[in-house]
């Protein structure tokens, strides 16, 4: 006897599908889940990391060539006695030991900033 | 639409076993079919963020790979070797059901065109409505519809010209 469409159709879901092999679970599962741990907790660490990086001194901003400080490694500033200040109202300031001018220089403002030398008034002016 | 790793696991628990079936509607082999399914199951993971429907992509995706696969002349060789072992096992649980009755409609569902077996695979084993199977052949909800009907129809004629054989 020929069977109906519903009777066809609850027959086939009667039947389940074999189910992959544990190999390709295994390897799928294996591979989701360093996905996981570079997305949320990679994610978190990545942040808290450059946040540390960012809000700590170091190298010590009066240690510092850009900053006025002892030289520890190769300046960025030409002048072996110029400063550098950001913070003052007209922009980035140059300084040697008597006055400063302002220079234009985005690249060492942003230094400056980065690495907090951004004081009230830097010592040499 | 974004998908937790939970939530990949879960689909993968509760359409696998169909999105493999779907798979050797294409491939030959169990294995290049469980090959596919792999293979898509890692890429919806990593472009999950801009999936919309995860149960079309994923059918669409299975779909595509599998075509890539069989198109594939460096996995010839491997697909030869295998073929023996892996031609002849069965597309359903064996430990489910009457063994009779499972090959009967196994073997109808062999004879049916292969854009007709995959429509009714989403159908049945997925619970896919006519939209999503629609959206994962790549051809309008309607033409899905009328594939499905042509399936369950065809089975019924062929499963009974079998029983009376």
């Amino acid at each position: 006897m020929k069977k109906n469409r519903q009777e066809m159709e609850s027959e086939l879901r009667s039947l389940l599908p074999k189910a992959p092999s544990d190999r390709v679970l295994k390897s799928i599962a294996s591979q989701l889940a360093p996905t996981r741990r570079r997305t949320r907790l990679g994610n978190v660490w990545a942040t808290f990391g450059l946040g540390v990086l960012l809000g700590s001194p170091w190298p010590p901003a009066s240690r510092s060539p850009w900053c006025g400080g002892h030289s520890w490694g190769r300046s960025l500033v030409r002048h072996p006695r110029s400063r550098l200040w950001t913070g003052h109202p007209r922009g980035p300031l140059k300084c040697s030991p008597q006055r400063c001018w302002p220079i234009s220089m985005p690249w060492g403002s942003l230094l400056m900033t980065l690495t907090n030398c951004s004081t009230d008034t830097p010592r040499a002016c | 639409m974004t998908t937790s790793t939970d939530e990949c696991q879960a689909l993968l628990d509760e359409h696998g076993a169909a999105l493999l079936l779907f798979a050797r509607q294409r491939v030959a082999s169990l294995v290049d079919a469980e090959d596919a399914l792999q293979e898509v199951f890692i890429c919806f993971w990593r472009s999950r963020d801009h999936v919309r429907d995860p149960l079309s992509y994923l059918y669409s995706c299975v779909r595509t790979a599998a075509l890539d696969l069989r198109r594939g002349a460096h996995r010839r060789q491997r697909r030869e070797s295998l073929a023996a072992r892996s031609a002849n096992a069965a597309w359903f649980d064996t430990s489910v059901g009457e063994a009779d009755r499972r090959e009967t409609i196994e073997h109808a569902l062999t004879g049916l065109p292969v854009d007709q077996r995959e429509a009714l695979v989403m159908r049945i084993w997925s619970g896919a409505t006519f939209q999503q199977i629609g959206e994962a052949l790549g051809v309008s909800s309607k033409t899905a519809s009328a594939r499905y009907g042509s399936a369950v129809d065809s089975l019924c004629t062929l499963v009974s010209e079998d029983l009376v054989q």
